[in-house]
This record gives C-alpha cells, structure tokens and sequence, in this order.
C-alpha cells in the first residue's frame, strides 16, 4: 500500500483537521497540523512537510490566499516547491482563478498544484497525495 | 460702429462660465458682450483708419479734430467696459449675470452716442453711414430684452433727429460729407427732413419689432433646449449615482455570498468529515444500523451542500456582474467534461447518451461557469429523469450569431399546466418528486437564470410520460453589451 508522505493540513477547523489527520493516518501517512496561517508557515519552515494540505477561508478572510502566495515567494528553494492542495468551499462564489483550466490570457491563477471541494472524499485526497509525492508513496 | 465686421460669432459658452446655473439665452449674452469688446477695437481701427484715408485722398473741409475725438471716444469707453467685465467675471458668475445685461445697454447706447458724434462731423443726415443705426438695431434685438432693444431704437432714433433737426434749425453746425449724397437741399427742405426722419424712425423701429420677434422665438427655444439639456444632465448624474451605488451593493452582496457560502458549507463539510470518519470504522467497529444511519445522515448532508450550492449559482447568474470570467468558450469542450460527469449514472442505468456537434460551431463570449453550470443542470436533469434504458440526445448547432444547445430526454416528461412552473424557484413537478426525492427545486431556475444573463432564451417541448426536449439559443457575443437587467435575488437565496 502508498504511504509515508509527510503531510502538513493548515485549516481553522479543529474537526477538519482532526478528522483529516485520521484519514490520512489510516492510510499511512504523517500528518502534521496547523490551526492558522503563522503556525502553519512555522511548520512549513521547520518540520519540511511533503505535501501541504490549506484552507483558504480561515478566521479573518481568505489568509489561504496570501500564505500560499508567501509560501511561493519565500527564501528558502525547499519552502517554496512544496506541493499544495487547496481546499475549500468558496470556490464556487470566488471570482479567483483556482487553476490552470479558469487561466485567462494573462496566465494569472493561485499557485497550486491541486484543488478539492469541501467536504473532501479521503480516497480523493489520498490519490492526490500519492500522485504529487509519487517517490515517497509508490508501493 | 462694429458693423463693419460680419465675422461669425463665437460660439456661446465659450466662456467659463458655469452654464448649467445660467439660462441659455444668458449665456450667450455673457459670451456676446465679450465679442463685442473684442470687435470695438477693430471698428476703432476701422473707423480711425477710414477718417485718416479720407483726409489724405479727398481733404474735404471737415472738423478733422473733432472727426478724431469723437473716435478716440471708443476706444476710451470700451477699455471701461472691457474693465467693468473682468471685474464682473472675477466677483463670480451671480454678479456676472446681472452686470452682462447692464454692460450691453450701456456699450450699444455709447456706441449709437459715438456714432451720431462721427455722422454729425462727417455730413450729418447726408451720410451714407447713417445705416449703421439699423445694424446696432440688429445686434440690440438679439441681446436685449424687447423693450431694451424698443429703449435703444428711441435712443438711437433721437440722436439722428437731434442731428437732423439741429443741423436744419442751425443750433448744429453742418459739414459736408465727401461720401455723402449731396442732395442739394437735403438739410434746408423741411420736407426732406421728414422724409429722412420717417425712414430712419420706421427702419430702427420695425427692425427692432422685427428682428426681436425672432430673436424673442429663438430665444425661447433656446432656453427649452438648455432646459432640456439640463434636464438630461441632471438625469444623466442620478443615473451615475445610482450605478454606483449597484456597484457598491453588488460588491458587497458578492462578498455576502462568498461569506455565506464559507458558514454555510464549511460546517456542512465537517459534519460530513466526522460522519464519513465514523461509517469508515476509524473510531472502532460499529454495527449495520449505526452506519446505515450514519449514512443517512451523511445524504442529508450531501443534501444541504447541495442546496447551498444552487443557491448561490443562482443568486450569482442573477446578479449577471457577478458572472465575471466572461471569455471564449468553447461549448465542445464543456459538453465533453459534462457529459463525462453523468456517465457513470447513465451507464448505471442503461441510458444512451448521444452527442450531435456542428463540425464549425462558433466558440460564444460567455461566463464558462456559468456555462458549465447550465449545460450540466440540463444534462443531468435529462438523466436524472430518463427511464432506465432510455436516450438522453445533446445536440450544439451554430447560427447566424447564435448557438443552440438542445438537450431532449425520453424521461417522464413534463406536464403542460407544469411547464412554466419548472422555471421557478423551488418548483418541482409532482411527476418529478414522486420519480426521485433527489432534487432541490433550482436548477431550472439557475439554467433560466444564465441563459437571461447571457441575453438567451430558453424553450420547452414536453408531454408527461413523452420525454421533455429542452433548447437554448445564446448569442455568440452575449457579454459585450452591458448585460442583463439588474435583478434582485428573490427568496433566500443571498
């Protein structure tokens, strides 16, 4: 079975994150948590996750938004190419461009490398674990 | 004397005055008394030039001193008034409007003054230009009130009969005129004299009754126009004020929705996450019943997503502006990822789905949710309502400016008394509900709703028990023009 990818889940929800964390846990993987943005880059920082799994929509606004920004303009080469999944329930009432297909011309869409609607199927998000940490989760 | 030149005059307005707190008429006296300053100073040079060219080719026995005062006059009087109006403008547009008509009287009364003065020293009644009385008589009638421009006929009237009658009874001296008529006799015959007075009383009189006749209807019109003109600029401002005022309410209703969506679904989705974290044994093995309920549970759930889901699509196709990725959309390749999505439910059931594309359909300038949104409500309505075994037939045709999307079923059809009501909010066909409880009312309503913002319509072919057949036409540049009337969300929706 795939596993062992080391997966930090950024969301103000604490039964989200707790119900995420059994997911992903059940099938293998290691599952840091961050209730908000701050923690969350602290941990992205320090503990050097696989894969980074993010709110948009916590306490204050759409902090999803500017950490993930931060994240891609960040110092360090390491911080910078994690692999995200954003995961929200705004997608529908948002004029933001959540992916390369909604790019207009001007190429201009949020930098990550894939998108779930909430509520999240576990398999769903497992497939897109294992497709974007192939090297960890093979076999 | 400014006769001599017949030059257009300046446009009115050309001042800066604030012409919408002014009546057309006082605008173009305001901007008339400029030009006539401005024209003094050529007629001085006109007339000054005249006496000096006279003197020198003709040298006929005239007061040739007195000639020159009575010119130099002019200028004198017009840097007066020419100092009188900039005073005027800087004390602001108020004080502008009451000394413009004031300014006028006074320049047309010193110019007929400065006039009997330079006719009197050059010929007196014999001078040809006597004629210029009738043209200040002209400019009179256009920028005074009736009874100035009648005020300014007497003026101008006496000061040609105090030449005349003073010139005949001796009290005036009289010179020859080198340009005159030199009628022998013409200022010794009482007859002649008022003859002379006759003709120059009749012309200034009847020009004025005249030419103010007109200038009285122009006038009028004018001042309608500039009302009317007012009156659309001011519409036009309100107009302005309520545009951004939707705009403001537009926003925030946007940003309402995109928060309603977050407090709504995001609980919504936890309650799903620790459902699904209990059916799926992560919390220790629970019995049939517990997770059949659970499960039950969890559908309620899907349920509620839903629903919040079709709310806000419908309150965002109602709010056109809110559509707002408006691009080239090609209906080939949604139809592809629709179609996709209801496979899986339609093999499930046996169902044929079937795909008609014009080879040169054009792509259509739309809002690809929004399109999305209303091929897949269609579509999946079409499956959701087939019999098992049935036919769902997709159909994208091109037309002159248009495309039609048809989506027809083989389902249980619609009932004729049903099938204006299918279009509304939370309607469902008692046929529908008792088909399947899976439905929440709206996607009719979200369908009708893109089609109208993208300026469309929609049709409905269907019997109840004969299939429903469903097609929508929708302009090919559906997001150029300013689209869509404005429309309130109606119900919950926000």
């Amino acid at each position: 079975m795939a596993g062992k990818a080391r997966v930090l889940v950024i969301d103000d929800d604490p039964d989200v994150l707790a119900t995420t964390r059994l997911f992903l846990e059940s099938r293998g993987h290691e599952v840091l948590t961050a209730p908000g943005p701050d923690e969350g880059m602290r941990q992205l920082e320090t503990e050097k996750p696989d894969v980074v799994i993010l709110d948009i929509m916590m306490p204050h606004s759409t902090e999803g938004f500017h950490w993930l920004w931060s994240a891609r303009r960040h110092a360090d080469p390491a911080v910078r190419e994690v692999p995200v999944i954003v995961v929200t329930s705004i997608h529908q009432t948002t004029p933001i461009r959540f992916h390369e297909g909604d790019a207009d011309e001007t190429g201009d869409y949020l930098p990550a490398q894939a998108f779930l609607e909430k509520p999240v199927d576990p398999d769903e998000l497992a497939a897109k674990i294992e497709a974007l940490v192939p090297t960890k989760t093979a076999g | 004397m400014e006769a001599v030149n017949d030059e257009p005059a300046q446009p009115p307005g050309s001042e800066s005055v604030a012409e919408q707190d002014l009546g057309f008429s006082q605008v173009e006296l305001i901007a008339r008394i400029r030009w006539l300053i401005h024209l003094r100073w050529v007629a001085f040079a006109g007339v000054t030039a005249t006496i000096l060219i006279t003197r020198e080719v003709f040298d006929p026995p005239l007061p040739w001193g007195r000639l020159l005062a009575a010119a130099l006059l002019i200028p004198l009087y017009n840097l007066f008034f020419h100092l009188g109006w900039q005073r005027a403008r800087r004390a602001g547009h108020q004080h502008l409007q009451r000394a413009s008509s004031v300014l006028a009287n006074a320049q047309i009364a010193c110019d007929l003054v400065a006039l009997g003065a330079l006719i009197h020293f050059s010929g007196g009644i014999e001078n040809l230009f006597g004629f210029y009385f009738i043209f200040h008589m002209v400019i009179a009638s256009i920028l005074l009130s009736r009874r100035a421009a009648f005020g300014q006929a007497t003026l101008a009237f006496g000061i040609f009969a105090f030449v005349a009658i003073g010139e005949y009874v001796g009290v005036l001296p009289h010179y020859r005129s080198p340009v005159g008529l030199q009628v022998s006799g013409l200022i010794s015959s009482p007859m002649a004299l008022l003859a002379a007075l006759w003709a120059m009383g009749s012309s200034v009189y009847v020009t004025v009754y005249l030419a103010t006749s007109i200038a009285c209807r122009l006038r009028q019109r004018e001042d309608e126009v500039g009302a009317l003109t007012r009156g659309i600029r001011r519409h036009a401002d309100e107009l302005q004020i309520a545009y951004d005022r939707l705009s403001e309410l537009e926003h925030a209703k946007s940003a309402y929705a995109r928060n309603v969506a977050h407090e709504l679904r995001s609980p919504l989705a936890a309650i799903d996450q620790l459902l699904r974290s209990v059916t799926d044994g992560l919390h220790g093995e629970i019995s049939d019943q517990v997770r059949d309920t659970l499960s039950r549970a969890r559908g309620r759930t899907h349920g509620l997503l839903s629903l919040v889901s079709d709310l806000l699509t419908l309150a965002a196709s109602r709010q056109a502006r809110l559509l707002s990725e408006w691009t080239n959309v090609d209906l080939r390749q949604v139809l592809v990822a629709v179609v996709e999505n209801v496979t899986a439910s339609a093999l499930a059931r046996r169902i044929a789905l079937k795909t008609q594309v014009d080879v040169d359909l054009p792509t259509i300038h739309a809002d690809r949710k929004g399109i999305q949104e209303l091929l897949g409500n269609l579509i999946s309505n079409a499956v959701k309502y087939s019999l098992d075994g049935g036919e769902v037939t997709m159909r994208l045709a091109g037309g002159p400016g248009s495309v039609r999307i048809e989506v027809a079923d083989s389902g249980i059809g619609i009932d004729e008394p049903d099938q204006e009501k299918v279009f509304g909010d939370f309607y469902r066909a008692d046929n529908a509900r008792q088909f399947t409880s899976d439905g929440t009312g709206l996607g009719l309503s979200i369908v009708k709703s893109i089609v109208e913002a993208h300026g469309g319509t929609i049709e409905l072919n269907s019997r109840k028990g004969a299939g429903a057949a469903f097609a929508v036409t929708l302009p090919t540049r559906g997001g150029d023009s300013e689209i869509a009337t404005y429309r309130g969300v109606s119900g919950s929706a926000p």
